[in-house]
């Protein structure tokens, strides 16, 4: 029902098409460059083997399915579409990584010094061997640079994600060593817990209190740096309801490793009665208790505020770092953080 | 007084540190006693510390970065052993304080006192001797740029037990490392260990780069050196474009940090984006500074162990160039996640795969050497042979991380990890062991023993492969770097895999240890008498003596052609045996360069501590230290015509004495 993303549309007919492709170009691509060897045309028993050597990353792939693997079952639209975008790659360099580790132990193994026959090194076109040594390598590059021009365009985590539905608007607040989430369309707030609902997209507003760090849902996808004094933005969605873990990913101090939480994503009626609860239950987030939670501290519990004054706490937080007389560096910093 | 010291920043309470303490103080003391014990003071300061030799200054280099990598692996298999079991409730052994000073330390280590050292090290012994030169073109700045490296690392090591090192990573970025976040001193040793190490660095590079353009032998022309020296060339000028970039960075910072400016820090329109875009202008060409003289000593071993000319010797020396330029445009690939648009991250993606060409070209042409050679197992070919493979799998996890839309899942955890590990300990780290095999009979007359090499390789291969590809997994399973403990029980297996993997290098580490102990003790057996060990020696540094005399060669020689040794052997003047000789000038000791690393090393520790009369003697005594040594006119004397015979004379019998064996 969400699936007019841009993002999640276009890179699942590229893998549609390409992933049987790919993998027969990695095996003829290998016996192509063997017969060039006199000595390294394969038999039928080397031919066997090569094949074994294409199943490496079908079984691969297949024994990394399993959903304990957060990047390896994805969520959202964007981690899909980064993890087509990682397996895409990944088969295309098996074109000349493969024959590469293979071509080492044969050559090692066929040209051993300790072999009875000795070979003799005849004047062989070591010209045209060194053309194919730089062109190989150029064209696979040319056809990784078009694919990442293409992505990174699409997967720009700026890039707002196309629906139907209205964006879940988070304003998301890095302190030492915990998450505050503003929801200012809801006027709460939570610390440690991101509720969202499943399939409309979540526009998140980024900075920190303190220093740099980095908002990462690895089940949904993409990561940005949250950075005081200035403000990211990163756009995921969930289109599978579920409990998994964020976090931040960036080394922010001595109590870095608690510094992640619990994202929940729950249908849109889940997520209403879960807005009601936090109001009914909720206390005020206020300067006060904001300057409290800015303290340093770790361990910290699961909390929600029915209300958030004033409103633009999240604004607030960034201008504190550029005071008034500093006007032209905060102009700087704003056009470095808004590209 | 004391500025910020006092005794409790000694670490009396934490029983792991006292420890480390204790090891490295009754290590120190036993060595130091033994040096007593068997009166070698006179003749280590005279022959060693004093000495102005490119192959004894090359020694003292690699001894260090063997040190250090005792040091730096200490801290990896303690920061594996933590991750290893800090599962849940339970936190490990270490607290985070000790494990962020941990993983800080490591990488600082890892990268400035042992790699650093170790090629700077190759480059001293090997690089002279191969162009056909008598010393460097600086023979003092060489000894200068080596005790400010061993002093710096000595303020590392001084860190353990005297005060904390920084908490803030290797990379150091800033706001974590200014001042409000780290108000400690373990960032301030981080500053000058590295700032000391780095001007050392800056040094070698400008040594080196005049040593390789102005000193070849006659005939020798750029597109005739050999395929080490050409590496060589281009890390130098990568050393003298970036430390400088590295040294202005830690001075902003140094600013910030100890006169209150804000270059880095969040506050008063200071923005720390800078720094990591400084840093990284520095950082990324500072692994090709690593990895390009590696690559050159695999060229060397697979030529001379193929028993072959290297292929595409044209090809390979335009890709180092490619490399060396290229390394510049890629700095941003580090922080893909940092915001920049669309465009931005798609060039510096674009532009750090392109490097991937020259890099394959290089792996394609080692090949095609091996190709319809004679391939000799020896232990710097199974160096060799493992970085080849290894290394196409961390250039395709690199490929993978290049493109922005992938980096942005992986970056920042256990998979970038694994990738540098599997760049940097197959790419730069086998190929240093690959030449410290390689070269070590040159340097000490006799081999290292090829059975405990063998042994120590396959420990560190296969420990690699148990310790890094379980990080590859624990990426995609979404586990964060620099994590002291966690909550996730699906990463403790891969964790304990690789603190197994760990446990592997070790045993390697014991066995190389072992090595050098056993080689030692049976050097009657592995005796080069011939100076060309490998046999298929191409290059001049296998046409002298092993060791080498004090001046390398009695006569500079001639080259007509590439491998130059190789035309020698063919044309039977290989053996020169000149009708005369003559005096030859060399550059005298001097204790200058040791005094001013020492200097340095004061200086540094009272800047750290803001200890400012102790920082003002350092600097003022390098100053004066310098000045007696400009003022000194003769610092050179001439080793007379007779005793260059005599040492020829000896030489040529002993050739004589090779040649039934041979």
């Amino acid at each position: 029902m969400h699936m007019d993303n841009r993002s999640s549309t276009a890179l699942p007919m590229i893998l549609c098409q390409r992933l049987p492709g790919s993998v027969d170009a990695e095996s003829t691509g290998s016996s192509r460059l063997n017969m060039k060897m006199r000595y390294f045309v394969p038999g039928k028993k080397n031919l066997k083997l090569l094949r074994y050597f294409a199943l490496v990353p079908i079984l691969l792939l297949s024994a990394c399915s399993s959903s304990g693997y957060p990047l390896l079952d994805p969520h959202g639209p964007i981690g899909q579409s980064e993890l087509r975008l990682i397996i895409i790659a990944f088969l295309i360099m098996l074109i000349p990584v493969v024959p590469v580790i293979f071509m080492t132990f044969w050559f090692a193994w066929r040209y051993r010094a300790t072999r009875a026959e000795t070979t003799s090194a005849p004047g062989w076109a070591e010209h045209k061997i060194e053309w194919i040594v730089w062109t190989v390598p150029t064209l696979i590059v040319i056809a990784l640079g078009v694919l990442t021009w293409i992505t990174t365009h699409r997967l720009d985590p700026y890039k707002p994600i196309a629906s139907p539905a209205k964006p879940v608007q988070i304003e998301a607040i890095a302190l030492n060593w915990k998450w505050l989430f503003i929801y200012p369309d809801e006027h709460v707030a939570t610390i440690n817990q991101l509720e969202i609902p499943v399939n409309v997209p979540v526009s998140f507003r980024i900075t920190s209190d303190t220093v740099m760090t980095s908002l990462f849902i690895p089940r949904l996808g993409s990561q940005i740096y949250a950075m005081a004094g200035m403000q990211t933005r990163l756009h995921l969605l969930a289109s599978k309801p579920g409990t998994f873990t964020g976090m931040n990913s960036q080394f922010s101090g001595a109590g870095f490793p608690e510094m992640h939480f619990k994202v929940i994503a729950t249908s849109a009626k889940d997520y209403q009665a879960w807005l009601s609860r936090i109001r009914q239950a909720g206390s005020t987030l206020n300067q006060a208790r904001f300057r409290q939670l800015a303290q340093p501290s770790a361990h910290n519990p699961v909390s929600y505020f029915a209300s958030v004054q004033p409103p633009d706490l999240f604004n607030q937080v960034i201008r504190k770092f550029t005071p008034a007389p500093m006007q032209p560096a905060m102009a700087l910093m704003k056009s470095a953080s808004s590209h | 007084m004391f500025g910020k010291l006092s005794l409790s920043a000694i670490p009396f309470h934490v029983p792991i540190i006292m420890w480390s303490v204790g090891f490295v103080l009754v290590g120190a003391a036993v060595i130091l006693a033994l040096i007593t014990y068997y009166r070698k003071w006179g003749y280590l300061w005279h022959e060693w510390l004093t000495s102005v030799d490119h192959k004894r200054i090359g020694v003292m280099y690699i001894i260090l970065a063997l040190v250090m990598l005792l040091r730096g692996f200490s801290d990896a298999i303690l920061m594996r052993s933590q991750q290893a079991v800090a599962l849940g409730a339970d936190h490990g052994f270490l607290p985070p304080a000790h494990y962020d000073q941990i993983f800080s330390a490591h990488g600082t280590i890892m990268i400035f006192f042992m790699a650093m050292p170790f090629l700077v090290g190759l480059m001293n012994v090997v690089v002279p001797l191969q162009i056909g030169a008598r010393d460097v073109a600086f023979p003092f700045m060489n000894s200068v740029s080596l005790w400010l490296t061993v002093f710096s690392a000595g303020l590392v090591m001084v860190s353990l037990g005297v005060g904390d090192f920084s908490h803030a990573g290797w990379t150091g970025y800033p706001p974590l490392s200014g001042l409000r976040y780290s108000p400690g001193t373990g960032v301030d040793y981080w500053i000058w260990s590295i700032q000391l190490s780095g001007l050392g660095s800056l040094m070698t590079g400008i040594n080196f780069l005049v040593t390789i353009l102005r000193m070849r032998a006659p005939g020798m022309t750029l597109m005739r050196m050999p395929i080490f020296t050409w590496t060589a060339l281009c890390t130098n000028v990568l050393m003298i474009l970036a430390f400088p970039v590295l040294t202005v960075t830690l001075a902003l910072l140094t600013l910030d940090r100890y006169l209150g400016m804000h270059f880095f820090t969040n506050a008063l329109g200071g923005n720390f984006m800078m720094y990591l875009n400084l840093f990284w202008i520095w950082g990324h060409p500072e692994v090709y500074i690593l990895v390009l003289p590696a690559f050159g000593v695999f060229s060397e071993v697979v030529s001379i162990l193929c028993g072959k000319r290297l292929f595409g010797y044209t090809s390979m020396i335009w890709a180092t160039v490619a490399i060396t330029v290229l390394s510049f445009t890629v700095w941003l690939h580090h922080f893909f996640t940092m915001g920049s648009s669309a465009d931005v991250n798609a060039f510096f993606g674009i532009m750090t795969m392109i490097i991937a060409v020259p890099t394959g070209v290089k792996v394609f042409n080692w090949l095609f050497t091996m190709y319809q050679g004679r391939v000799r197992f020896d232990t710097p070919m199974l160096w060799t042979l493992a970085f080849m493979v290894t290394f196409v799998l961390g250039g395709m996890t690199g490929v993978m991380l290049a493109i922005p839309g992938a980096d942005y899942v992986l970056h920042n955890t256990e998979f970038l990890v694994a990738h540098f590990h599997n760049m940097l300990i197959p790419g730069a780290l086998f190929g240093y062991f690959a030449g410290y095999t390689l070269w070590f009979p040159k340097v000490f007359g006799f081999a290292l023993n090829e059975k405990w090499g063998k042994r120590a390789f396959w420990m560190w291969a296969s420990g690699f492969y148990l310790a890094f590809i379980p990080l590859y997994v624990l990426g995609f399973l979404g586990m964060p770097r620099r994590l002291e403990y966690y909550t996730n029980p699906a990463w403790q297996p891969w964790l304990q895999v690789a603190a197994v993997g760990a446990v592997f290098i070790l045993v390697g580490i014991v066995f190389q240890i072992i090595q050098l102990v056993v080689s030692i003790r049976t050097r009657e057996k592995t005796r080069d008498l011939s100076g060309d060990y490998w046999r298929d020696g191409r290059t001049l540094e296998w046409s002298t003596a092993s060791p080498p005399p004090l001046y390398n060669f009695a006569q500079i020689p001639a080259v007509t052609g590439r491998d130059a040794f190789t035309s020698m052997k063919q044309n039977g003047s290989a053996t020169p045996q000149p009708t005369e000789y003559h005096a030859i000038h060399m550059p005298s000791n001097t204790p200058a360069g040791f005094v001013i690393g020492a200097l340095a090393f004061i200086a540094g520790f009272g800047l750290i501590w803001h200890i400012w009369w102790m920082a003002a003697v350092g600097s003022l005594g390098i100053l004066i230290t310098l000045m007696i040594r400009a003022t000194q006119d003769d610092t050179g004397y001439f080793i007379p015509a007779q005793q260059v015979q005599a040492t020829e004379m000896r030489r040529i019998r002993q050739l004589e004495q090779a040649m039934p064996a041979a």
